[in-house]
């Protein structure tokens, strides 16, 4: 062992010895005599305490649920997130769901009963994550035989449940979180002992988890993935016509509580952003994830209830756009606002609306605006819109 | 209630760094430094977590931190050490 070798060991030692309980003032000299002794005494002590405490982060690594595991990072956290990959791999199945869904009614509910053989017995969590590789391959498996997958589906427990234009569902699950279903949605639900697992294939909704420490209550939309264990916050998957842009998106709003969020790879490996279990996001908080991006931006709490007014029926708006306006009463309804005249979709809009009656809100432009509308005709050859212009007034 | 804001963007490479170092520690040395570091335990609980004397929890603990300063980059950003690295995974072998 050279010099500095054997300073380091001396430092590390003390180090740990200083952290303990019972480290007296006799101790506290006996270090200062040997910090004074020699230079590069304290140079190494420096240096290995400056790791140390960088090593302190890693209390961030801690679960939300409060769960211990002293094998927590048997792997990286960065491996852990292939874990959450393979699961995407699954997401993929999906297509044959949401196409099974758009030709189901309004507010249907697939409701199979649980016949899940392949529930893991085990709460072991290390048992578990042992297993996750066979899991991912078995994921694998089931893409390739993608015929079979929606059977496979139903066969596992996991519920459909769908709305259509301007519909709205609440629902209440078995383990008592309630759950509101916006406006032209698909998700799908599958609780075991151990998880509560989500998956929004479309549309919005609003998740009040009921509390289980035990049980985290994951929603995957897109490649993103949100754990919580009891908190209330709302998740939406935009398409890229939604989106100014052109890009689609999910949008993460916390309400109430915290929630761990795991965006896709892609922002992981650009390295500024962390897995699930570090990147908690806080009421008052939302985070918008894409393909290139990932924003987090704070939400006043009026406007956290304004954006999450659809779950009376009503929409909020205050100084928004036409533009968006339309934007948003097109997503409840079949019948489609178009604006045909630029001049006007910079207009500021503010008030309270019925997100399933458009015709009340043209004519409250008209009155007050000087919006001019012009809806098709019913039962013609055209699409089913109304068409917004200008007086010139405006 | 709220301890920080969101923590989205906390230095994620630097974390990343000593992930990496607990994961190629011994498994036991891993399990103490995990204790520690992740969960903020003592000496006396992780003794009593795992089963074993806290004098060893303390050795674990000197040879913990004695590695994470050899293969954490410090402040200025210096190198990681590879070598090092690939030498303390080859110590897992053993387990």
């Amino acid at each position: 062992m050279n010099k500095a070798t054997q300073f380091e060991a001396e430092a590390a030692a003390w180090l740990v010895r200083r952290e303990a309980p019972g480290f007296s003032a006799r101790d506290q000299a006996e270090f200062d005599a040997w910090a004074e002794a020699d230079a590069r005494h304290r140079a190494a002590y420096v240096r290995l305490e400056a790791a140390w405490r960088r090593a302190d982060k890693l209390n961030r690594l801690r679960p939300l649920d409060g769960a211990v595991d002293e094998d927590l990072l048997a792997q990286s956290p960065f491996v852990r997130l292939e874990e959450y990959s393979a699961r995407g791999q699954t997401r993929l199945t999906s297509g044959s769901a949401e196409a099974d869904a758009a030709q189901g009614d309004a507010g249907a509910v697939v409701d199979e009963p649980a016949n899940d053989v392949r529930q893991p017995t085990t709460s072991d969590r290390g048992k578990r994550r042992r297993l996750l590789p066979l899991a991912a391959a078995a994921a694998v498996a089931l893409v390739a035989i993608a015929a079979g997958v929606w059977l496979e589906f139903q066969r596992t427990g996991w519920h459909q449940y769908t709305t259509d234009f301007g519909g709205f569902e609440r629902i209440v699950l078995d383990d008592g979180s309630v759950v509101h279903l916006n406006t032209n949605s698909v998700m799908r639900v599958h609780l075991t002992a151990e998880l509560r697992q989500v998956v929004l294939d479309r549309g919005e909704a609003l998740f009040k988890v009921a509390h289980d420490a035990s049980r985290p209550f994951d929603v995957q939309a897109g490649r993103t993935t949100v754990r919580a264990v009891g908190t209330e916050f709302s998740v939406r998957l935009r398409d890229a016509r939604e989106v100014q842009g052109g890009e689609k998106d999910v949008e993460v709003l916390v309400k109430e509580g915290r929630v761990a969020i795991d965006p896709p790879k892609q922002h992981l490996e650009r390295a500024d952003v962390l897995p699930a279990s570090v990147s908690t996001l806080s009421a008052g908080e939302a985070v918008t994830i894409s393909a290139k991006r990932l924003h987090v931006e704070k939400v006043a709490e009026a406007d956290v209830s304004r954006k999450l007014s659809w779950t009376e029926g009503r929409l909020w708006f205050e100084r928004q756009t036409l533009a968006d306006v339309v934007a948003e009463f097109n997503r409840y309804n079949r019948r489609q606002l178009v604006i045909a005249d630029p001049s006007i979709a910079n207009l500021r809009i503010g008030g309270g609306f019925e997100a399933t009656d458009p015709e009340s809100f043209v004519a409250a432009l008209e009155r007050t605006l000087g919006v001019r509308a012009f809806p098709s005709t019913p039962g013609g050859s055209e699409p089913d819109v109304i068409r917004l212009v200008g007086t010139g007034e405006n | 209630m709220r301890e920080t804001q969101s923590n989205l963007f906390v230095n994620a490479p630097e974390l990343a760094h000593v992930a990496e170092f607990a994961r190629a520690l011994p498994a036991v040395c891993r399990q103490v430094f995990t204790l520690r570091k992740v969960y903020g335990y003592s000496g006396r609980e992780i003794a009593s977590r795992l089963g074993i004397p806290e004098h060893a929890v303390e050795e674990h603990l000197v040879q913990a931190a004695y590695l994470c300063a050899q293969a954490v980059p410090d402040a200025q950003g210096l190198e990681r050490r590879p070598s090092l690295l690939k030498r303390l995974r080859s110590r897992i072998v053993h387990e």
